[in-house]
């Protein structure tokens, strides 16, 4: 590869990097948080437990019994969408489309107690940070914020094969590189060295991210210009498929049989347990419902069953590998997810995920200070917003995330967080973006976000030690209390290490050189 | 850089949209198969195809391999809606 090629390859590595970075750093650490979800959402709960799920809850057909007595208007070509209830999320939920009478629909959620029946307010949840730290990771929590994902996954993929390309003939080579002597070369190697270590796992991230959110792409194109727009024999053909042509008879639906089928498909595939139902045909007695079984500690077993209620031992059953797009989508799906290596897999998983955060924030700063050194041919004014606004994205990632951790914690209960965490994650990001905007010098900036962001993340774990030594144990689970905490000094050390490495200066490095002299700006 | 990002970016949709879809209507028994190879192999060929024209001298030449990528697919399209017919029943299976 000649020179030229080399170079243009790196401009373009440098600064796609540089305007994805914001977007993936939130990705990556609120996704790399997210393999503990259900951990942290009993983080959240442990001081305040109050409600646990008991051993004699209703039944899935009572629910449905409950629903069914309503009497809402469900189109037979609709579904009812039902979530048995769990430890962590101690309600049944039920999610449907009502059809008025000049055929605008309605969308209904609904939270049910699994004891009463009686319909729960849910919209003001009070534990709410690990849904939040999902949601930032899958769609930033902005309108169409899916597909911005999907085309920063996709620009993410064509860095991985820059940086591949840049490094070709120096990967074996030079892998155990690390030059602590030269601050430059010492972020360089450490880039070079996870980017190469973690090739594999930001390679499955990078398509996977693609598949999950492009995915559109795929329908429109086959749908349109194999099947001329013939959405359903697309679904048939890659097997997304539900049965919604169900002729209805008008006699009432056979609810009863939902736990038969209930029981029935927990035998079926062991280690996995049903943990919803999708109902067709709402109400009928000919409707359908359908049993998903999905066994986490494989990469390929899941079961769809299918069971008419009129007759429930007439069932159907489709196994995730006899369509090849299930298939492939199933097994990409769980390599995404990384349950089926337990808990050690989560863990290494975890790792990686902060290793990427490390890669994008060394990746950021050699770019700034390269920047910054060669800025008197640029003469561009830019430099400081677009650095203030980069670092804001980075490191102050860190800061929004660990804020979010100290207000779920230290708020108020009467608080509702649905509401107030999103502000407190803008707030950190404003306090990381007036900060950077001020002290101007990106390395010093790096290091006290860096050593901010470890010592918030170490408040919630010395908090609850504190609790925990004066008040005894809660009814919550100690376990996941502890994962959590022993997760967030992990970020914390993180941190201070990254602090640490920014610290060390380069032999004849002058801090003052990131700052733009007056007489330039002026000249603009 | 906007010519390089637009013309690896369209080049590699192209790509990504008409080979898979020309080859389902030669073998479409294959059409699964075919959506299956996409997820696998094309959404890295689109970022591999937006990587070669990122590594362009210049923006002439990235819009060069991106004709170089997307014009023999469009044909490939364009040969198999002629010689397979449309439409070719696929709703049908």
């Amino acid at each position: 590869m000649n020179k030229q090629t080399l170079k243009q390859l790196t401009d373009a590595h440098s600064w796609l990097g540089l305007i994805i970075s914001g977007a993936l750093m939130i990705v990556f650490v609120c996704g790399s948080l997210s393999f503990f979800k259900h951990n942290i959402h009993a983080w959240e709960q442990y001081h305040h437990q109050d409600k646990k799920l008991s051993d004699t809850i209703l039944s899935p057909a009572e629910i449905t019994k409950i629903i069914l007595d309503r009497n809402y208007n469900i189109p037979a070509d609709h579904r009812v969408l039902l979530i048995f209830p769990s430890d962590n999320t101690p309600y049944y939920q039920a999610y449907f489309s009502t059809e008025t009478e000049d055929g605008q629909h309605q969308r209904f959620q609904l939270f049910l107690d699994p004891d009463t029946g009686k319909e729960l307010d849910e919209t003001k949840q009070n534990y709410y940070l690990a849904e939040y730290l999902y949601k930032l990771h899958i769609d930033l929590n902005i309108p169409a914020g899916k597909e911005i994902i999907g085309i920063v996954s996709l620009i993410f993929l064509v860095i991985i094969f820059s940086g591949i390309l840049i490094h070709l003939r120096k990967l074996i080579k030079y892998f155990y590189q690390y030059r602590t002597k030269k601050t430059k070369d010492a972020y360089l190697d450490g880039h070079n060295l996870i980017g190469v270590t973690s090739l594999p796992y930001t390679f499955i991230y990078a398509l996977t991210g693609v598949m999950f959110n492009l995915s559109i792409l795929f329908q429109a194109g086959f749908g349109y210009l194999v099947y001329q727009g013939d959405i359903d024999a697309l679904s048939q053909t890659s097997g997304f498929t539900s049965p919604t042509n169900i002729q209805t008879s008008g006699q009432p639906m056979n609810w009863q049989d939902i736990d038969l089928a209930v029981d029935d498909a927990n035998q079926k595939l062991s280690g996995a347990k049903v943990y919803l139902a999708k109902i067709f045909a709402f109400g009928d007695e000919n409707a359908q419902v359908e049993l998903r079984l999905v066994d986490t500690n494989s990469v390929t077993e899941r079961l769809t069953i299918t069971y008419p209620l009129k007759n429930y031992q007439e069932s159907s059953q489709v196994h995730v590998l006899d369509n090849p797009v299930q298939g492939t989508f199933h097994i990409l799906k769980q390599l995404h997810y990384g349950n089926f290596g337990g808990f050690t897999l989560l863990i290494v998983y975890f790792l990686l995920g902060i290793s990427c955060c490390y890669l994008i924030l060394s990746g950021n700063l050699i770019w700034l200070e390269k920047r910054a050194i060669h800025r008197n041919k640029d003469k561009r004014k830019s430099l400081h917003f677009v650095q203030s606004m980069t670092l804001c994205l980075s490191i102050g990632c860190l800061i929004a995330v660990a804020l979010c951790f100290v207000g779920t914690r230290f708020l108020p209960m009467h608080l509702a967080r649905t509401d107030f965490l999103p502000y407190l994650f803008t707030a950190g990001l404003a306090f990381s973006f007036t900060h950077a905007f001020i002290v101007k010098n990106s390395r010093l900036v790096m290091q006290q976000q860096a050593i901010a962001a470890a010592l918030l993340f170490m408040l919630c774990p010395i908090f609850d030690a504190l609790i925990l030594l004066l008040n005894g144990s809660s009814q919550g689970s100690l376990t996941d209390m502890l994962l959590v905490n022993f997760i967030c000094l992990s970020i914390s050390g993180f941190c201070f290490l990254f602090a640490y490495i920014k610290q060390i200066k380069p032999p004849g490095f002058n801090p003052s050189i990131t700052t733009l002299p007056t007489e330039i700006l002026n000249k603009g | 850089m906007w010519h390089k990002t637009f013309a690896g970016l369209f080049s590699g949709l192209i790509f990504l949209l008409f080979v898979p879809t020309a080859l389902s209507l030669f073998a479409p028994t294959f059409t699964a198969l075919m959506i299956t190879l996409s997820i696998v192999l094309l959404i890295p060929a689109w970022a591999g195809i937006m990587t070669h024209c990122y590594a362009a001298q210049s923006n002439k030449q990235a819009w060069f391999r991106a004709v170089k990528y997307s014009l023999p697919s469009g044909l490939l399209y364009f040969c198999a809606y002629l010689i397979m017919g449309f439409p070719l029943g696929l709703s049908a299976q």
